[in-house]
């Protein structure tokens, strides 16, 4: 069985939770700003989330310290019991969140592998 | 930049390829419908990423998609006869010319002459055939798992009667992900095709003064969907209080929507795998309104708006990689940016240029690539979740489909989506039973 399969077999209440977290959908804003001068980095944004601004040297490490900052955020507020900021429209639904390199069951793995990032 | 391996994922398309089982879960547009416009007409070879089919209309009018060869000893059958009831057995198929094998629609052999008749051997014999139709004035084939079969795709041309759309297909030589990058990436729309109103005065990517973003890049935004994602390109205009902007839909897997200004006509492509260096570029332009006008027709076929200066029989364009697409180094010194003409040459040759398979390895993705980004991570995503949890994909519901790109002049500081909800909706008409 491919991992991923199993990963999702028997999830608990938190991860069906984060799982169906992972696919609401928010506006990725990138712009390239100046953070010193004549220095130039790409900027990743989800103005909905709070906090969730990440620089980088490239766009694509950019989006990816964003995508880390969503999952962290994401984390916290389910451990905290909280809920997470909504925009409107429908979740991508589809085993991807739409902007990680990761499959919605390789961010479950990730979660699992490292339990510092579930459940307290 | 991405590693070889992410590179093969997402451009490799054959059969048994994760991405190649990914799109095998859409309907395909391979044929205009006028390619094999009549019951009865000739069969005419099809390369879907890497198959090699033959499409015929049977003289009952069922649309076949089959191997493109005979069960037998593999000859091919686009050299065969599209018989009728009127024939030895009775049936209406495709017979090999070679031995006489004959095939129905749905791949199963009816006749086999050279055997003898109470042998019914030809009831174990049966080619591999796709679900093939006519909508829209394409055909569209099906290659996935029949089980999971979505209806045909509702994009806005497709519902449109004929007079409102014209429709054609370009012989694309590029793996079918650099065209598509290409038509996500509103940036290039500033530098490739400036001056563009040199050709056509309603192509109007000038307006609201676009031209002085070469000096200030666009701002943009992506949004995931459960179709795909759009694209909110910002630029700034002339009044500081309003902003330009280009809000474009990628529905999954291969097509895009082109944004207007005003009422222009739209324009919509897919870009379809032949196999992993060639795809067929579609290039729809249509009027929602109204039915074209000759004048549009006339410009449409000359190689104008979205479409290119063609053989009419094979679909290659008059300007390819070999006559470096004619480029007018004058032309290019005077009026225009490439010295290339025609707007979709212009980006063919760019994106031809970059090789077969392009190698995105040696890239640097800035800011303005964020739609690129996304469109890669989406389509590998959906890959390898197809692949290892059997998740079917996205954009497959025709009433995702009802949408358009549009551009807009918004005031500053507005939600760009809410904002522009009603523009971007399609009306769609409601169909008598």
């Amino acid at each position: 069985m491919p991992p991923a399969v199993a990963a999702h077999s028997g999830l608990t209440a938190f991860e069906q939770k984060l799982c169906e977290w992972l696919t609401l959908p928010y506006t990725l804003i990138t712009m390239s700003v100046e953070t010193a001068a004549g220095t130039w980095s790409s900027r990743a944004e989800y103005a909905e989330l709070p906090g969730c601004v990440a620089e980088a040297r490239s766009m694509p490490e950019a989006v990816d310290r964003l995508e880390d900052m969503r999952l962290d955020l994401i984390l916290r507020s389910l451990r905290s019991g909280a809920d997470v900021p909504r925009e409107t429209g429908e979740a991508v639904a589809s085993g991807t969140t739409g902007l990680s390199r990761y499959t919605i069951s390789e961010i479950l793995e990730r979660v699992r592998l490292h339990s510092s990032l579930g459940p307290s | 930049m991405l590693s070889k391996e992410e590179n093969e994922l997402l451009t490799q398309t054959g059969p048994g390829t994760p991405m190649g089982q990914l799109l095998r879960h859409y309907w395909a547009p391979v044929l205009l419908a006028e390619e094999v416009p009549d019951a009865g007409s000739p069969p005419v070879r099809v390369k879907l990423m890497g198959e090699r089919l033959v499409v015929f209309r049977d003289h009952d009018g069922n649309i076949g998609a089959l191997d493109e060869f005979c069960a037998h000893r593999g000859a091919s059958l686009f050299f065969g006869r599209n018989e009728s009831t009127d024939s030895r057995d009775g049936n209406c198929g495709l017979r090999c010319c070679y031995h006489g094998w004959k095939y129905r629609y749905d791949g199963q052999c009816v006749d086999m002459p050279n055997e003898p008749e109470n042998a019914r051997f030809k009831d174990d014999i049966r080619l591999k055939a796709y679900p093939a139709r006519e909508h829209g004035s394409v055909i569209w084939i099906y290659m996935g798992p029949i089980e999971s079969m979505p209806p045909l795709p509702e994009y806005e041309w497709t519902l449109l009667p004929d007079s409102h759309r014209y429709i054609t297909k370009r012989l694309h030589s590029s793996n079918f992900m650099q065209p598509v990058e290409g038509s996500l990436d509103s940036s290039h729309v500033s530098f490739l095709h400036s001056d563009a109103p040199m050709w056509h005065p309603n192509w109007t990517h000038q307006m609201y003064g676009t031209r002085k973003h070469v000096l200030q890049p666009p701002q943009f935004r992506v949004r995931p969907t459960d179709f795909g994602f759009v694209v909110g390109a910002r630029r700034e205009t002339d009044d500081a209080e309003h902003d330009y902007w280009r809000i474009t839909n990628w529905v999954m897997p291969w097509n895009v929507s082109i944004p207007r200004d005003d009422l222009e006509p739209m324009g919509a492509h897919s870009f379809v795998p032949i196999d992993d260096e060639h795809c067929w570029a579609w290039n729809i332009s249509y009027v929602p309104e109204r039915p074209l006008t000759q004048r549009e027709i006339a410009f449409y076929s000359s190689g104008g708006h979205i479409h290119a200066e063609q053989d009419p029989k094979t679909f290659v364009p008059v300007r390819t990689l070999e006559n470096d697409y004619l480029i007018n180094r004058d032309l290019q010194r005077t009026v225009s940016y490439t010295g290339i003409t025609g707007i979709v040459m212009q980006d063919a040759a760019m994106q031809e240029s970059m090789g077969a398979v392009s190698d995105r390895s040696r890239e640097n993705l800035g800011s303005a690539d964020s739609a690129i980004l996304a469109l890669r991570r989406r389509l590998m995503g959906e890959a390898r979740a197809l692949r290892d949890e059997g998740k079917l994909p996205t954009g497959r519901n025709p009433e995702s489909h009802h949408l358009r790109s549009i551009s807009a002049v918004l005031p500053g500081g507005v939600d760009w989506l809410k904002a522009t909800e009603d523009l971007r909706r399609v009306e769609v008409p409601v169909q008598s039973s």
